[in-house]
């Protein structure tokens, strides 16, 4: 009996239970309320789901709850897919979920269906309320993420088809909480923008004034877009990231890609009883808790510690040597050097015994070498300066990562207010701060600076500019990623928009219903972009044919005209030698009759009075005399009608000032303006005078 | 119409009809001198409107609590 027992190791039991479940269960979806949520920092979530009368546990890792597209929290209910599992160490049955979706809402296919169903029904994608894309749009503005692949293939894209174009791109979230509604605001506010520009532009002095009233007129648009545009451009802490404390006297957190709020201070700043005094409290209380601190305990030791140092460092005890403008220089420019390279700063500002600034270090830049490099380089020239040696900075800095948006917000101020706080002059505060605002948008960085020249310069011609078109969209992923753009409140904000879109989600095969509400749906970003655009030498040639086409059809009618101009010059030739031919002959007739005459008359003189004869032939001859002048005055005439000589001057069109040509000269008068076109160009004469 | 913001679509249509109103013959020399004084500055105004803009690529960003805009360099 006893050789055929099968004795279980606790560890082959919970192996064979675990087997037996999965293979015997398997795969399943289950509906159920979830309770006892947890988010681990780890970025797995475990939670209990329940029913009315049981419960199991369960476990959503990383790689699987990056497709949930809601905060999952206790009370909802959800509908999970799940293997059923046994955790072996503890013997607890619990569910590996790969999939969850809201309960209530069905699938995210179901939800698709029915929202696109809806949409259609309200007539958001009628074909006639498509708008046309422009064929030459001036300033495309795109929305999707300011990082990845996308936004890069669409400048390409662009600036390869039509290399002079403005781009102005709304960098949004575009998966994950909020990123429908911040799309939506940025499609909004790029509606908004145009309006924005021009109403600045008409109070527009200079740039500076501009910028400060573009986001007047939409305040509270502009602000909805700010919250997104933060996160665009900060990284804020992230619970789920490793964190990195290392301890001197404070503690200092440090995550990649996070930004700081730093304090820095002159070695005199606080004096040195107070400064111990204030240290062992902090010791004392570093001691007295454990991290991670409740908001309560950071809270506390913000305001007994953090506090209270600033307004000892406001209270300006110490040499204050930054108060002096060539110390405070020698900070800014270190601040400025590696501004854009190793760091990116936000707002600082340089106060008479210390420095505060938010700086995002770049990646491979730790806080700390900046920190040190600030410090070490400005010690060295400020000491220099003043012919003084020793530490001029206090050994420790104070830097704070910073978490959220709010507090963002939060240190932005402080700094901005922070002159007016400590009783530096107003006046005096801000001029420090306008000073130091014109070196950082200048100096930072080269390519910044040449930019801003050249913005300033243009800004008036083309910041006006109307924003034409705009693409909505992103690369590839899946349905999920995907997600934000088949949320309603982005297909409202599309269909809402007085400017043409092209939707451009995903992959060819990937359809959304931002892409059934836009004007144009594009397959990809890259295609979206050859959608936008026109190749620009394409239009240059065909402009060029239509020139060469225009001059063309001139030159044709001219030519014809010209051909027949030798016709009508023969023409003219023989009338006027036939007309002078007549004339002769009349002439020679009337010559002929003068000479018969002239026979009769001497005859009958010599017939009747000799004594006549003289006084004939003085009559006679003055009547050959005047026929004579007569005959030489036609002549002048005709010399002066000679066709060789006007052909010689050529051709000319005497056209008034509105074109039309001069035929008559009773429609002229004096002072009247005349275009006289020649074969080589053109003259405009005034009539000086009418015969 | 102000001759900054003529529409480049409706400028490039209006020259084609020029051209091919000019084309057909059947014009007048009158009209046809007018016709390509037109066309001429046409031309001149849609090549204009092709070179007009300086390439610029800018992204919005919040600055001084304001939207504004600043250059923008993608990701190599």
């Amino acid at each position: 009996m006893e050789e055929k027992r099968k004795i279980y190791s606790v560890t082959e039991l919970n192996r064979a239970a675990r087997f037996t479940l999965e293979n015997g269960i398997g795969e399943v979806w289950v509906e159920g309320e979830i309770s006892r949520m947890i988010l681990q920092s780890s970025g797995h979530w475990y939670f209990t789901l329940k029913d009315a009368d049981a419960a199991v546990s369960c476990a959503m890792f990383k790689q699987n709850n990056a497709t949930v597209v809601f905060t999952p929290k206790d009370g909802l209910n959800v509908r999970v897919l799940g293997q059923a599992s046994l955790y072996e160490p503890r013997g607890s049955y619990q569910l590996i979920i790969r999939k969850m979706e809201e309960a209530g809402k069905g699938s995210l296919q179901e939800q698709f269906e029915k929202l696109k169903a809806k949409l259609a029904a309200e007539g958001l994608f009628d074909p006639s309320r498509k708008k046309p894309l422009p064929l030459l749009p001036q300033k495309i503005a795109v929305v999707t993420s300011p990082t990845g692949a996308a936004i890069r293939d669409i400048i390409n894209v662009l600036t390869r088809r039509f290399p002079n174009l403005e781009i102005l791109i709304a960098p949004v979230t575009v998966q994950g909480d909020g990123a429908a509604k911040s799309i939506a605001a940025a499609i909004d506010y790029l509606n908004s923008y145009y309006k924005n520009v021009e109403q600045a532009s008409r109070l527009l002095i200079n740039e500076r004034n501009a910028r400060s009233t573009l986001a007047n007129p939409s305040v509270e648009q502009a602000s909805r877009l700010l919250m997104n545009e933060r996160d665009a451009r900060y990284t804020f802490f992230n619970p789920n990231l490793p964190l990195d404390i290392h301890e001197r006297t404070l503690p200092h957190w440090k995550q990649e890609n996070a930004t700081y709020f730093v304090t820095f201070r002159l070695a005199d700043s606080i004096p040195k009883t107070k400064l111990k005094r204030w240290q062992g409290d902090q010791d004392i209380w570093l001691k007295n808790h454990q991290i991670p601190y409740s908001d309560i305990e950071k809270s506390e030791y913000h305001q007994l510690f953090s506090e209270k140092i600033q307004d000892w460092l406001d209270a300006g005890s110490g040499s204050c040597l930054l108060n002096e403008s060539a110390n405070a220089q020698i900070v800014r420019d270190a601040l400025l050097h590696f501004n854009g390279t190793r760091y990116q700063l936000g707002e600082w500002v340089v106060m008479p015994n210390h420095v505060h600034v938010l700086v995002t270090p770049h990646k491979g830049h730790a806080l700390q070498d900046i920190l040190q490099s600030w410090k070490s380089f400005t010690a060295h020239e400020i000491n220099k300066r003043i012919g003084q040696t020793g530490s001029l900075w206090q050994h420790e800095s104070y830097d704070h990562i910073v978490r959220s948006p709010e507090q963002l917000q939060h240190f932005e101020n402080y700094i901005h207010d922070n002159p007016a706080k400590a009783g530096i002059k107003v006046e005096q505060a801000s001029r420090l701060l306008i000073n130091e605002r014109d070196a950082r948008s200048t100096l930072s960085n080269p390519n910044v600076e040449q930019a801003s020249r050249l913005l300033i310069n243009e800004r008036d011609a083309r910041s006006t500019l109307p924003i034409d078109l705009i693409i909505v969209g992103r690369g590839g992923g899946s349905i999920e990623d995907l997600w934000a753009f088949n949320e309603e409140v982005v297909a409202r904000a599309i269909f809402a928009s007085e400017i043409p879109i092209i939707s451009a989600v995903g992959h060819e095969i990937d359809f959304t219903i931002s892409d059934f509400v836009a004007d144009v749906r594009a397959p990809t970003p890259s295609a979206a972009a050859e959608l936008a655009v026109p190749v620009k030498t394409e239009l240059e040639t065909t402009i060029a044919r239509l020139a060469a086409r225009l001059g063309g059809s001139l030159q044709n009618q001219v030519h014809v005209l010209r051909e027949r101009i030798p016709g009508f010059r023969q023409t003219m030739i023989h009338a006027l030698t036939n007309n002078l031919r007549q004339r002769q002959q009349q002439i020679d007739v009337n010559s002929r009759t003068l000479a018969e005459c002239l026979k009769n008359a001497v005859t009958i003189q010599k017939q009747r009075l000799p004594g006549l004869q003289q006084t004939m032939t003085h009559r006679l001859e003055s009547a050959v005399a005047s026929k004579k002048q007569n005959l030489r005055r036609l002549e002048v005439q005709l010399r002066a009608l000679n066709p060789l000589a006007v052909l010689d001057r050529g051709y000319s069109l005497t056209q008034t000032m509105d074109g039309s040509v001069v035929r008559d000269v009773a429609q002229l008068k004096k002072g009247d303006l005349l275009k006289t076109r020649f074969v080589t160009g053109s003259v405009t004469s005034e009539i000086i005078s009418k015969e | 119409m102000n001759e900054k913001t003529v529409d480049f679509e409706k400028s490039l249509e209006r020259l084609e009809a020029l051209v091919e109103e000019m084309e057909s013959g059947d014009l007048p020399l009158e009209q046809m001198i007018k016709h390509f004084e037109e066309g001429s500055k046409l031309v001149g105004l849609c090549s204009a409107k092709l070179n007009e803009v300086e390439q610029k690529i800018e992204r919005l960003v919040k600055k001084g609590g304001a939207l504004t805009t600043e250059p923008f360099e993608p990701e190599k």
